[in-house]
């Protein structure tokens, strides 16, 4: 059913935010072909190049100004695809569509939570390509300098794809967990019956506010206890032991961060579920 | 095993702030039925759809379909017509008939599709082309495409002119699964209720009347529609053709109330905004 949910998801949130990538990318593409990035771009700072002309100025300033549009219209979207899809696509009017399916709740959120995040994938993507272009590293050739040179530390040091592969998933969770933190903001929002916008983004302070609590009081008993100074003075000897020590304890690392994103993703998906589940106020 | 009672409400209670919109409402509905749920605006009938859906949640009280509370197996046997338009405007017709097919075992593409045929609708055509008559014959067509046990329509017939009013009825009538309920709720009385099997009345919800239509009209000798109005007490301050303007009276208080503007009510402006 969750396969089901993400098909219909997909169609929905996709629409929009494709045609502001191809945007993006196609407005990345004219700009380097028109030297924006390069030629034009550097006659305004490099003395030798000459002054531009009047027509080659009007084209730079027009194209940055649509490229810094669209560039905000990627962000923009992809913030309004988290928000919105579940606002819209839950608690409006669509809501009575999604409601009325016979799937559960956590279905839905599990769902919507996925596409959002992919969302959020596919739009960084998309500005990381473009930014590599504006960087620069639009030419090829330093492009396979740099992906050769990855290849080469890789080979000196396997570890790094491990580390890379904890990478990516400490990303994909992270992103995750900051979207099911938006939905649990939202679900407590729509208990109420008036202004719900507005005790939505109440509620979103006030999770991260008592986040940030919890954080602090953790760090301050834990070092009233001395766990602080164990903990660095335990992983300072676990790299120093052994020949792989510094890996090893990097592991570790991931290994807590891993946990801690774990149970805030856990626990916002809960409280959407269960709000969702036994508290749904449709209006 | 199949029991003869379909739903099942006990003590049904639903307040909103300042509001008290379902007041402990018990109701019992058999299968194979057609049934009126009868009241004027504000009364709670679209609370009690939704709370049988599942959408709201009751503060009292239990609400049973087919046995089980509101969850993904009562979903999966009541198909709910609300009283707005509940696709996305960017969805296609294709988009629609995908997505009922997916979910919805008791769904007959072939049916909806004939349907769309017979209406000149498009499967590539978009909700945001359509005109809201034709959105909401859309919503009917896969409604009724289902074969469900209990079919939910919340004022199928309001806001509508009186040909597409026939239609609907048509519709409704020569579609829906005959060993299923057909729970319909409206205020234009005289439209539907050559239909009806049982009416249920609703005032400021209570349960005032739930009887079998043929045993009202043997009992009072009167059609459905003057039975509600003496029930809720109707009375034209001036004529409707004058003015298209009518109030009612609260039997039990005494107190006016403007029920709206009759030319909608007339014409069957839904309870947009209902709880």
């Amino acid at each position: 059913m969750v396969g089901k949910l993400i098909k219909v998801e997909f169609k929905s949130s996709f629409r929009m935010l494709l045609v502001v990538w191809v945007a993006l990318l196609a407005m990345t593409i004219i700009m380097c072909l028109l030297g924006s990035f390069t030629g034009i771009g550097q006659a305004f700072v490099d003395p030798y190049m000459g002054a531009p002309s009047a027509g080659e100025t009007i084209v730079a300033v027009v194209s940055w100004i649509l490229y810094i549009g669209l560039f905000a219209a990627v962000v923009v979207l992809t913030i309004a695809v988290i928000i919105l899809r579940f606002y819209k696509g839950l608690l409006g009017d669509e809501g009575y569509l999604m409601h009325t399916l016979p799937v559960k709740e956590w279905q839905l959120i599990t769902a919507k939570g996925i596409v959002a995040a992919c969302a959020v994938i596919g739009s960084g993507i998309v500005v990381c390509i473009s930014m590599m272009f504006i960087m620069g590293v639009g030419d090829l050739s330093m492009m396979l300098s740099s992906i050769k040179g990855m290849f080469e530390a890789i080979g000196e040091t396997p570890s790094l794809i491990l580390i890379g592969f904890e990478g990516l998933i400490l990303m994909v969770m992270g992103i995750l967990k900051s979207i099911y933190q938006v939905y649990a903001a939202i679900s407590i929002g729509q208990l109420f019956n008036r202004h719900r916008i507005l005790t939505s983004l109440g509620a979103y302070i006030g999770i991260t506010i008592v986040l940030s609590i919890i954080v602090g009081a953790a760090t301050v008993i834990m070092d009233m206890i001395g766990a602080n100074s164990f903990l660095i003075g335990w992983l300072n000897s676990i790299s120093l032991i052994t020949a792989d020590g510094i890996s090893v304890a990097a592991q570790i690392g991931f290994l807590a961060i891993f946990l801690i994103t774990a149970v805030q993703l856990v626990a916002f998906h809960i409280i959407s579920e269960r709000l969702l589940t036994k508290r749904l106020n449709l209006l | 095993m199949k029991t003869n009672t379909l739903v099942e409400c006990r003590g049904l209670t639903k307040t909103f702030p300042g509001a008290l919109a379902l007041d402990r409402v018990d109701l019992t509905l058999g299968r194979g039925k057609i049934i009126g749920l009868l009241g004027p605006n504000g009364s709670g009938k679209t609370t009690l759809i939704k709370i049988m859906n599942g959408l709201i949640r009751p503060t009292a009280g239990t609400v049973t379909i087919d046995g089980e509370n509101p969850g993904p197996y009562t979903k999966s046997q009541v198909s709910y017509l609300p009283d707005k338009n509940y696709f996305a405007d960017c969805m296609k017709v294709y988009d629609l008939l995908n997505i009922f097919e997916d979910f919805y075992e008791d769904f007959d593409r072939a049916k909806a599709t004939e349907m769309c045929a017979s209406l000149g609708i498009r499967e590539t055509a978009r909700l945001k082309e359509m005109s809201k008559g034709t959105k909401e014959k859309m919503q009917l067509i896969m409604v009724m495409s289902r074969k469900a046990q209990l079919y939910l329509l919340d004022e199928p017939i309001a806001g509508v002119d009186p040909a597409a009013r026939d239609y609907i009825l048509n519709t409704i009538i020569s579609n829906y699964n005959e060993e299923g309920t057909i729970l319909i709720s409206t205020h234009l009385i005289s439209d539907i209720e050559k239909v009806l099997d049982e009416v249920v009345f609703l005032k400021e919800g209570r349960v005032i009347r739930h009887e079998a239509v043929e045993d009202i009209r043997i009992k009072e000798g009167k059609s459905i529609d003057e039975v509600f109005r003496d029930d809720f007490r109707m009375v034209s301050q001036r004529t409707s053709q004058e003015l298209g303007d009518w109030h009612y009276v609260n039997s039990d208080a005494g107190e006016v109330r403007d029920a709206g503007n009759a030319g909608e009510d007339n014409n069957g402006t839904a309870e947009r905004g209902e709880q």
